[in-house]
């Protein structure tokens, strides 16, 4: 891009600013640095991915830009800033009155995020009616259209029913409803469909989708699963070891993977379209624990690239910046230009290719 | 297009040759009384599994795919008898499980072992991954105490785990490695069948190819038959030799992955087919993905026609679709299906897909 067109593109309006968060638990085993220094930024109606595997830190993350994180954990570090406010410093009562307005969380599990003793219905309005101001009357009928929106059928009559008598599918629409039922500017998911079958998954993306598109809301979407961001997000975040260890738009990072750990995972992820009747690619080994973490980069013990180099295994790398300066793709790894440049001395290796 | 010769004798999938057929299922029923409460009692009644039949041939690995509530969990629990079949056959090697009690169905259990989804809640925290392995020997009275520690040494070396770490117990492993002491223990017996129930779906996705290539390669090292119960069907492809897919307690398609996954044929398999989010970015950005409206449930009662005729996009507005139950024929040598209109949804989304 040239600097002119650079200069005459419109400011974007950031959403959420986070910056150098940091979380700690501290635990018997010792300090489990969950989130270190993350950063990163949603615009207005963006879409972001945030993947990784379990104990990345990925929930630990999205806790704590939420200020939801409980003992033995603390937030020990960082900013986060929503809507230009910076709400990190917010008080527990302050962030009670931006959750569930300004900003919103869906859970993975909608029978414990759920009262199982409240109906549907009252639930809706409860959480309608403390961050508007609006009576009982008018927050039903708010309710029933969010539940429309949502798909649940004959909507008016099951507003009454408790969740134990929603299907799994249906129970997960209703925490979009009520995660949706103020209007917030951003909504935090956290695994929002692992726990359903693919074709109810299909239904619950498709109303999410839906209904953010209508609303312009930005939405952070937390999986490990690599195709449910690339078919939802617009922007891919990868954690490995509490770290963002690379990011970049969805349609550059599906076509190239600069950090080695990005390009292991998406190849050990089955695919319909490239099957092969060998052995699968596997990733060597474990996670490193996060109570105590190598020297120098977190992946090396495991990179099929920088393993047994004496720079990855006492550095840690820090992250480069590459690619359009305007939506750059950003790698934590030592040899970031090079792959980003595809050379062949610090390609992955192929099975069978050797 | 015939979904096959009217009126013939056909029985899905079955050819019970015992010198080819190591396990036969034949027309298995569970029906559950729900509803109702325990003093009333009930006689609402759910059929979680419907008439379901297939043979499993020696060496191969038979998939059971489908989603939550179509039964797949309840058909491998009666076939292992840990639950009582309302109705049917299951045979292993030619002997009658379902006429056996007793001593002889204990006996007959160690033939055939399963590995379980939860890595987690299936092994006993207070017992070290050693003693876990160890107590299906005690429990079927194999060997001495020395014979039955070295062969628990011996099978966890097997998969993976280090005569360094098989004192250790459950919470100190990661779930990966749970999972591997967990097939340890369903293998220790020198099963014919493994039933492996889920066995990937809690791990995460660099472990999953871990413990799938570690099946397969103790597979061709035992000779072991697979039955391999999975919700995931790029797993089943990639897995199988053989892939049922289940809908509401019956079979609604059975082929080898190549015919079941390049020309699938039933409705239901093509939208289940088209929900599978693909790690990739293509110019046309999302797929033509079939959204199936409604919800999967297990029928109480009988319906009269298909029963996937409610949420079929195909067969929801077709008269013949919601009276006549289709039978599950043959359409192609070894391609099962059951659909009055097999290949017709496939065939229409070809062509709209088609410039």
């Amino acid at each position: 891009m040239s600097e002119a067109a650079a200069a005459a593109a419109p400011v974007r309006e950031h959403v959420l600013e986070v910056r150098e968060l940091e979380t700690n638990f501290y635990t018997a085993e010792g300090v489990v640095r969950a989130v270190r220094k993350v950063s990163l930024e949603i615009e207005r109606g963006q879409r972001i991915g945030v993947v990784g595997e379990s104990g990345s830190g990925k929930s630990a993350l999205a806790l704590s830009i939420l200020g939801l994180i409980e003992p033995p954990g603390r937030v020990v570090g960082g900013s986060v800033v929503l809507n230009g406010r910076l709400i990190s410093s917010f008080s527990d009562g302050q962030m009670q009155k931006v959750r569930g307005k300004e900003v919103s969380l869906v859970f993975q599990d909608p029978m414990t995020a759920l009262d199982p003793v409240m109906s549907i219905g009252d639930q809706i309005v409860e959480v309608i009616v403390r961050h508007q101001p609006i009576g009982r009357r008018a927050a039903r009928r708010a309710a029933v259209e969010l539940l429309r929106d949502v798909e649940v059928p004959n909507a008016e009559r099951r507003m009454g029913d408790y969740p134990h008598q929603y299907s799994g599918g249906m129970r997960q629409r209703v925490l979009i409803a009520i995660a949706l039922a103020n209007e917030p500017d951003l909504v935090i998911a956290d695994e929002p469909t692992t726990a359903l079958d693919v074709t109810t998954q299909a239904q619950v993306l498709d109303v999410l989708e839906r209904l953010v598109a209508e609303r312009n809301t930005a939405v952070m979407l937390i999986t490990h699963n690599l195709g449910v961001v690339a078919e939802f997000c617009d922007r891919i975040f990868v954690m490995y070891a509490g770290r963002v260890v690379e990011q970049a738009d969805a349609d550059v990072l599906f076509a190239r993977q600069t950090h080695p750990y990005t390009e292991v995972l998406l190849r050990s992820v089955l695919r319909a379209d490239r099957l092969e009747r060998g052995p699968l690619p596997t990733i060597p080994g474990f996670p490193p624990s996060l109570a105590q973490l190598p020297a120098g980069c977190p992946f090396e013990p495991r990179c099929p690239v920088g393993h047994g180099r004496e720079l990855c295994a006492t550095v840690v790398p820090e992250p480069v910046s590459l690619g359009d300066p305007a939506d750059p793709v950003v790698v934590e790894c030592h040899f970031a230009r090079e792959r980003f440049d595809g050379d062949p001395g610090f390609a992955v290796a192929r099975p069978g290719s050797a | 297009m015939s979904a096959g010769p009217a009126g013939a004798a056909l029985e899905p999938g079955v050819r019970a040759d015992p010198e080819q057929a190591l396990l036969w299922v034949d027309r298995i029923d569970k029906v559950f009384r729900v509803g109702g409460s325990r003093l009333r009692g009930s006689n609402e009644l759910l059929r979680a599994v419907d008439g379901v039949s297939f043979d499993v041939r020696k060496g191969e690995t038979f998939g059971l795919v489908g989603e939550s509530g179509c039964g797949k969990s309840t058909l491998a629990r009666c076939i292992l008898r840990l639950i009582e079949p309302s109705g049917g056959r299951v045979f292993l090697g030619g002997t009658e499980l379902t006429a056996l009690d007793g001593g002889d169905l204990r006996r007959i259990r160690r033939r055939m072992q399963i590995v379980f989804q939860d890595p987690y809640a299936s092994l006993d925290p207070r017992m070290s991954a050693r003693a876990i392995v160890e107590e299906a020997l005690v429990i079927h009275g194999m060997g001495d105490r020395a014979e039955r520690g070295a062969r628990a040494a011996e099978m966890l070396a097997l998969v993976g785990i280090t005569p360094a770490q098989i004192l250790r117990r459950p919470h100190e492993f990661s779930g990966g490695q749970r999972q591997r002491i967990g097939v340890a223990r369903a293998l220790v017996l020198n099963p014919e069948l493994v039933i492996l129930d889920e066995p990937i779906s809690a791990l995460d996705v660099s472990i999953q190819a871990q413990v799938l290539n570690l099946l397969r390669d103790l597979q061709e090292r035992l000779g072991l038959t697979y039955l391999f119960i999975v919700h995931d069907l790029v797993v089943a492809e990639y897995f199988c030799d053989r892939v049922a897919v289940l809908y509401r307690g019956a079979v609604a398609e059975l082929a080898a992955p190549e015919q079941l996954f390049r020309t699938p044929l039933h409705p239901y398999t093509v939208a289940l087919l088209s929900a599978v989010p693909i790690p990739e970015r293509s110019t046309r950005k999302r797929r033509e993905r079939i959204v199936l409206r409604g919800e999967l449930a297990p029928v109480s009662g009988t319906l009269p026609g298909c029963r996937f005729q409610p949420r079929c996009p195909l067969g929801r507005d077709r008269e013949v679709c919601a009276s006549q139950e289709p039978p599950l024929a043959e359409h192609e040598p070894g391609h099962w299906v059951s659909c009055h209109f097999p290949g017709e949804l496939a065939a229409a989304r070809a062509a709209s897909a088609a410039p």
